[in-house]
């Protein structure tokens, strides 16, 4: 039996320890870094956890159901896979405990305008200079963009596709937060680099799309987690709120309703799980796994999201209302990323189906 | 890497594989891809197969032909069954009485029926649904009065699904009226043959003879034929809908529709490609891809979990998804079959006949109707897990 498919006692214990992170006093970034929470995707030998796409998965649902905009997806989960995985010994060492302690929060710079997701960026470009690089390109789509203080920016250099190591304070550097979500969108006007900004590790590429594909899954975990507590709230609401002198949740036209939600959210914890469990498959697989996570997980989120508003009524309209407040966060989500319409596009590239991998 | 079955699971699925799709004959399969009718004798055959090798009954009690599976092999069991087109064994039989017996019936009546049922050299029906109780079971009126002989039993059930075959009827009789309407009812077993039983077939919209009405005219039925105690029907039969509800997710039928749905389209020319070419229909096939995957995980996630007894509410979460995906997969067959799907019927076997796209869509609707309809099992997740 697949391991996704139970929590081990050690698994519950972190949710129930990054719920009490979420409602603490005091900063929840701080928090998070002295649980050590900030050094989960790190290997063990190296001052981490080397926490298991599970764990890392739990850590994103208990975020989407306080509904707290953290970046742990941008840094701890994408930015550190990509130190990790292409950062030089020294550079690890630099920036690992910095990652850990909260204080430099990681934003991979990676999409570019016009590529709706799909393909390798070739736009921004890194000229060699006499102390390193100099970068110019236009990225897009920059999750965590906003709350970054370095960004993980990929372009063309001399040796082909490689990722640098961009401080959001450098000159050169221009960086437009977007107006929902912690996304932004970022331009490079010959940002100046010193060599040791280069992560220089083989295989950018590959690595870049499987740090992708991780948050792919966990952007997932996190809707899924924001539409476990918008049903809850819904739930909740219905059996509170009165009108014609009862609680409305006696009506049967809204029972039914709030059951349609209940299927959509067992299917897509599914779907989280799903994808969850590919993220160390060979990339094919992985890619496909995550791709129809996320596509599924979008119509599902637009369907527990427009109901959850409808059965609030007006009240869950407003900011003010935790539901609308995840209902915006949902039809956040599902902009991020990779949306629905080009998951389903890259689903069909293929002509094989879906449902003959788990066999 | 597979997500969801460990190495283990994935043997024993091919090995099941193999066994289906090698001894149970291509004849009756065939007919099943095609969405034929399948006769009598087709039902009994391959069952008898099953049932000689421990693959008729695995999930009853061990001391009757059960194999102690967990939920999840059960599940990839039933799933292997539907992919490989073979008859699921009589649901009637192995889903819907043998359980009830085991759990309630008198060691005499395990002895008498159980083997039988599980060879199927008893074909069994279901007398629950009546003219005037329908999603509202429990009003049924059809009566069982005693007499020194036994019951008595007069009425009408209807939606009576093969009765045309069935050497016996597994019935919810009223023996008391003067009670709360639950707590009046008994389950009887009666013998098709008896006098006084008449059956009139219904023919549904795609023109098979499926369900019956079946008339009761004061025939006798020995007192032990009663299952468990009198008046506590109710009870058994709400155990009995709960695993009827299980049965009718069918994925691995749907996923072999949409397979089929799939391969298909990839040989249908359309416009200056294939079906399978035209986005639009390419994409409704992989939403309902989609869905089914998810439902697959969601099944096994539900079926890891405790619970699974009596009015386990599992069962109708999975009940409604997999009724609306099978009738989602019977929709794009038709469109897939297009207008060509208006030709006659034939009788041959031709496992990609068009006209047999519409009979499965037509037939289709039944599975959102039937072992509760979709409504009914909202009302029973909305009561028991939502606490509304």
């Amino acid at each position: 039996m697949n391991a996704m498919l139970t929590q081990s006692d050690e698994q519950r214990m972190l949710v129930d320890m990054v719920d009490g992170l979420l409602v603490a006093e005091g900063h929840a970034w701080s928090n998070f870094a002295e649980q050590g929470l900030l050094s989960m995707p790190f290997a063990t030998g190296r001052g981490g956890l080397d926490s298991s796409a599970a764990d890392l998965s739990l850590v994103m649902g208990a975020l989407g159901r306080a509904d707290v905009d953290l970046p742990f997806l941008a840094s701890a989960i994408i930015g550190s896979r990509l130190v990790r995985n292409l950062a030089s010994p020294a550079q690890r060492l630099d920036w690992a405990p910095k990652i850990a302690a909260g204080t430099m929060v990681l934003a991979l710079a990676h999409a570019e305008p016009g590529q709706h997701f799909d393909a390798a960026p070739v736009g921004a470009i890194a000229e060699p200079t006499a102390s390193g690089f100099s970068l110019t390109g236009q990225k897009t789509m920059v999750l965590g963009g906003k709350h970054a203080t370095h960004f993980l920016v990929s372009a063309a250099g001399p040796s082909g596709l490689k990722v640098f190591l961009v401080p959001a304070d450098a000159a050169g550097v221009t960086m437009s937060p977007h107006w929902l979500g912690d996304g932004a969108e970022l331009t490079l006007t010959g940002a100046e680099l010193s060599s040791s900004n280069l992560l220089d590790g083989p295989d950018a590429a590959t690595f870049l799309a499987a740090a992708l594909d991780h948050g792919l899954a966990g952007l997932v975990a996190g809707a899924v987690g924001a539409m476990e507590q918008l049903h809850h709230l819904t739930i909740d609401y219905l059996k509170t709120r009165k009108q014609f002198g009862v609680a409305i949740g006696s009506f049967q036209a809204l029972q039914h309703r709030a059951v349609d939600m209940l299927i959509e959210l067992e299917q897509a914890r599914s779907m989280r799980d799903h994808a969850t469990a590919a993220l160390d498959a060979d990339p094919t697989i992985r890619r496909r796994a995550v791709i129809a996570a996320k596509a599924y997980i979008d119509g599902a989120a637009r369907l527990l999201g427009e109901t959850a508003v409808q059965l609030h009524g007006a009240i869950g309209m407003t900011l003010e209302s935790p539901a609308g407040r995840l209902f915006r966060r949902l039809s956040t989500t599902q902009m991020q990323l990779c949306d629905r319409t080009q998951c389903l596009h890259e689903l069909s590239l293929s002509p094989a189906s879906l449902l003959e991998e788990d066999e | 890497m597979s997500a969801l079955y460990s190495t283990e699971l994935k043997a024993f699925r091919q090995e099941l594989r193999a066994f289906f799709t090698s001894q149970i004959p291509e004849r009756i399969r065939a007919k099943i891809s095609a969405g034929q009718p399948l006769a009598r004798a087709d039902f009994v055959e391959s069952q008898r197969i099953l049932n000689a090798n421990g693959l008729a009954v695995p999930h009853w009690p061990a001391a009757w032909g059960g194999r102690d599976w967990d939920r999840v092999r059960l599940h990839i069991f039933t799933e292997e069954l539907q992919r490989a087109a073979v008859p699921l064994p009589l649901q009637f039989n192995c889903n819907m009485l043998g359980p009830v017996l085991a759990a309630f019936g008198s060691e005499e009546q395990k002895q008498r029926f159980l083997p039988r049922a599980a060879n199927l050299d008893d074909w069994w029906c279901q007398g629950f649904s009546e003219p005037e109780a329908g999603s509202d079971l429990a009003s049924l009126q059809t009566r069982a009065v005693h007499t020194p002989q036994g019951y008595r039993v007069t009425g009408q059930k209807t939606w009576t699904t093969y009765a045309q075959y069935a050497d016996w009827i597994f019935c919810l009789v009223r023996t008391d009226p003067d009670v709360r309407k639950q707590a009046g009812i008994s389950f009887l077993l009666i013998d098709m043959r008896s006098p006084g039983i008449t059956v009139r077939p219904i023919i549904t919209v795609e023109g098979h003879h499926e369900v019956n009405e079946v008339f009761f005219d004061d025939v006798l039925v020995p007192f032990d034929q009663r299952v468990g105690e009198e008046n506590r029907g109710w009870d058994y039969a709400k155990y009995l809908l709960t695993n009827e509800r299980s049965g009718i997710a069918r994925i691995g039928l749907t996923k072999e529709r949409a397979a089929r749905a799939r391969r298909l389209a990839a040989a249908t020319p359309f416009g200056s490609g294939t079906l399978l070419d035209h986005a639009p229909f390419h994409q409704r096939l992989i939403e309902l891809e989609l869905d089914l995957k998810a439902l697959e995980i969601t099944l096994v996630r539900l079926a890891s979990r405790a619970g699974g007894g009596e009015g386990d509410p599992a069962a109708s979460i999975v009940k409604l998804k997999g009724s609306q995906l099978q009738q989602r997969a019977a929709e794009l067959l038709m469109d897939v079959a297009g207008p060509a799907g208006l030709r006659a019927m034939t009788d041959d076997i031709d496992d990609d006949a068009p006209s047999l796209a519409l009979a499965t869509y037509l037939n289709a609707r039944k599975v959102s109707i039937y072992g509760g309809a979709n409504e009914i099992q909202r009302n029973i997740i909305a009561k028991q897990v939502l606490g509304l």
